[in-house]
């Protein structure tokens, strides 16, 4: 479980970046951040992540101050899936994956870290290719490696909760790794993980959010379930273009009209 | 790729072979089981062996902590080399390269030029320069590189490339004054030698170089994390800014210690940790310690070559490293020009 109470970042020029955001995920529930470019919105999930501290405001994660844990610590409670990886050396796919289980053992890994590292090999479909070297992949199959990684990072006793994040994860994939991606994260946050994920796509965030949070100009608009958040005036004002929400089979379909659509109807 | 323990006994047992070459070949041969014979002499497992008295001179007094020093020396940069490869997640960081051996030469040459000579330190007036000279440009380009807290690694990189050419010019210019013997013991050492090496500095260089090879094989973990990306790093639990630290005090050490013994040989932090990544791959748990040996046999080789090559001259050892390194060195660009392994 996370929580962060009226978190503001300032950038090193001053300039507010979040502004006075409080939030927070509890266990097995899938939260995905959405909001126009600049928003702050990858800002705000590297503030949760720990890799940015907040200027106002406290984040606690199971109830203790972020600040308060140590490097290593941290590692287990949480792990970040990032958009890109720009590698600067060449690892085979089954030492990526284990990196992951770097937090957890001193010199040697376990029989368990092993099990763990196999688990979510089978668990993101690259069980095939662990002895492959991951620069050799394409796109979509490196990030399902690192995803097996960071899900092997957090993968912890049934008791124990962990958080995972997602910043962007699949902005330059097709859609059959989209849905990947997106799939296993839901299934881990079904098991009891807090999953956060920031993404661009709304019609990917309406199908897969227990909740969705809206931020715009550093700010959060709305948090709520999809049904509540993704209304057709509430999105046109955020993202400054005309939207349509259409209901289909129970699921929101986000439709743009675009803006020279907008142009249209003027002339 | 290598099974780890199998390449670190092969290793090991070169290093074995090159010391006994080494310390056997020259002026006055000494055979492998006379080696033997004067080590257990000496643990007094043996009470005499089969070899004359000068013999048992040349190769305590002479051979053995030279062939010490190469084999400290070689180790320690290498170490260095592979250690700086992965915290600056670039292929040509090398402790030459953000200005570490400049700055030691450079106080090198001023004690060398001017003549300095400190009553205390007496003896070991110029590796206490040396190290201070090292310890200095470090310090210096670490404080140019922070800010907010963070060492941003590119700035580090830039600012020694500046800290190497200030540092050359000063040296440059002392060179000019030098008149001609100071002249030709600053050659010397600017392009690298064992011959200074004795018992006494050997000693000196030890713990210098032993903390650091002892210490940094145990961040393997660490650095294969930063090959992700710093943030990528910290996020899997790695302390960054301490690593930091760490690294450029240990490497420091090393490196400050060796450019002190043996002045500038250049090339071995670069390149033996470059071909050992063609062998065992990326993974740091093995590049360390494998580079470490390796460092140490090919200084050791190329020191015994500098010596015996020309015989009864010597040739500056740093003149043997950059000549067998660079075209060493040329060819895994290309090769990996054509993998495209290294995104530079």
């Amino acid at each position: 479980m996370i929580e962060a109470k009226g978190i503001t970042y300032l950038s090193t020029s001053k300039r507010p970046i979040i502004q006075d955001v409080s939030f927070s995920a509890q266990r097995g529930e899938m939260v995905i951040i959405v909001g126009p470019n600049g928003a702050g919105k990858s800002t705000l999930l590297k503030n949760l992540a720990g890799a940015l501290s907040p200027t106002q405001g406290e984040i606690f994660i199971d109830e203790k101050n972020i600040k308060d844990y140590l490097s290593a610590e941290l590692a287990k409670k949480r792990a970040v899936l990032s958009q890109h990886y720009n590698l600067s050396a060449d690892f085979l796919v089954k030492d990526i994956v284990m990196m992951g289980r770097y937090p957890h053992f001193e010199g040697i890994p376990s029989e368990q870290d092993y099990d763990i590292v196999s688990y979510n090999l089978e668990l993101t479909g690259t069980k095939h290719l662990e002895e492959r070297s991951i620069k050799s992949l394409s796109g979509g199959e490196q990030q399902r490696v690192h995803l097996a990684r960071v899900l092997s990072q957090v993968t912890q006793n049934q008791d124990e909760s962990s958080i995972l994040f997602l910043d962007e994860p699949i902005s330059s994939l097709d859609i059959h790794y989209q849905f990947a991606i997106l799939e296993v994260a839901h299934q881990k946050s079904q098991e009891g993980m807090t999953v956060i994920a920031v993404l661009h796509d709304l019609n990917l965030a309406s199908r897969f959010a227990d909740r969705l949070v809206i931020i715009k100009d550093g700010k959060k608009y709305a948090d709520g379930i999809s049904s509540e958040t993704l209304k057709p005036e509430l999105l046109s004002d955020v993202y400054n273009i005309p939207i349509e929400v259409i209901q289909h089979n129970h699921d929101n379909f986000i439709f743009p009209k675009g803006i020279s659509h907008k142009k249209e109807v003027l002339i | 790729m290598l099974n780890k323990s199998i390449l670190l006994t092969l290793l090991g047992s070169l290093l074995v072979i090159s010391f006994i070459l080494s310390t056997g070949i020259g002026a006055l041969t000494i055979y492998p089981s006379q080696i033997l014979e004067m080590i257990l002499v000496k643990l007094e497992l043996m009470t005499n062996g089969n070899y004359q008295v000068n013999q048992e001179t040349v190769f305590w007094s002479i051979r053995v902590p030279r062939v010490l020093a190469g084999g400290l020396v070689g180790a320690g940069l290498a170490i260095s080399g592979a250690c700086m490869q992965g915290l600056f997640r670039n292929p040509l960081a090398d402790p030459g390269l953000i200005g570490i051996s400049a700055g030691a030469s450079l106080t090198a040459s001023i004690f060398i030029v001017l003549g300095l000579n400190i009553g205390i330190l007496g003896y070991y007036g110029l590796s206490v320069a040396t190290f201070l000279g090292a310890s200095f440009t470090t310090w210096i380009v670490y404080r140019l590189a922070q800010t907010n807290g963070k060492t941003l690694v590119s700035t580090m990189l830039l600012a020694g490339v500046a800290i190497n050419a200030l540092a050359g010019a000063c040296t440059g210019f002392l060179t000019y004054l030098s008149d001609d013997a100071q002249l030709r013991s600053l050659t010397f050492w600017l392009l690298g030698s064992l011959g200074g090496a004795n018992w006494k500095n050997v000693m000196a260089l030890i713990p210098f170089v032993i903390i650091p090879v002892l210490f940094i094989p145990s961040l393997g973990k660490q650095l294969n994390a930063f090959a992700l990306g710093e943030n990528e790093a910290a996020y899997m639990g790695v302390n960054v800014s301490r690593l930091k630290v760490i690294v450029i005090i240990l490497t420091t050490m090393a490196v400050g210690a060796s450019v002190a013994i043996a002045g500038m040989i250049g090339f071995i932090g670069l390149v033996i940790p470059h071909i050992l990544r063609l062998i065992t791959g990326p993974n740091h748990k093995i590049l360390l310690p494998a580079s470490m040996l390796l460092g140490a046999i090919v200084l050791i080789l190329s020191d015994l070559l500098s010596r015996t090559i020309f015989a009864p001259t010597e040739l500056p050892i740093g003149i043997i490293t950059s000549l067998l390194g660079t075209p060493l060195f040329l060819s895994i660009l290309l090769k990996e020009k054509r993998k495209q392994t290294f995104e530079i």
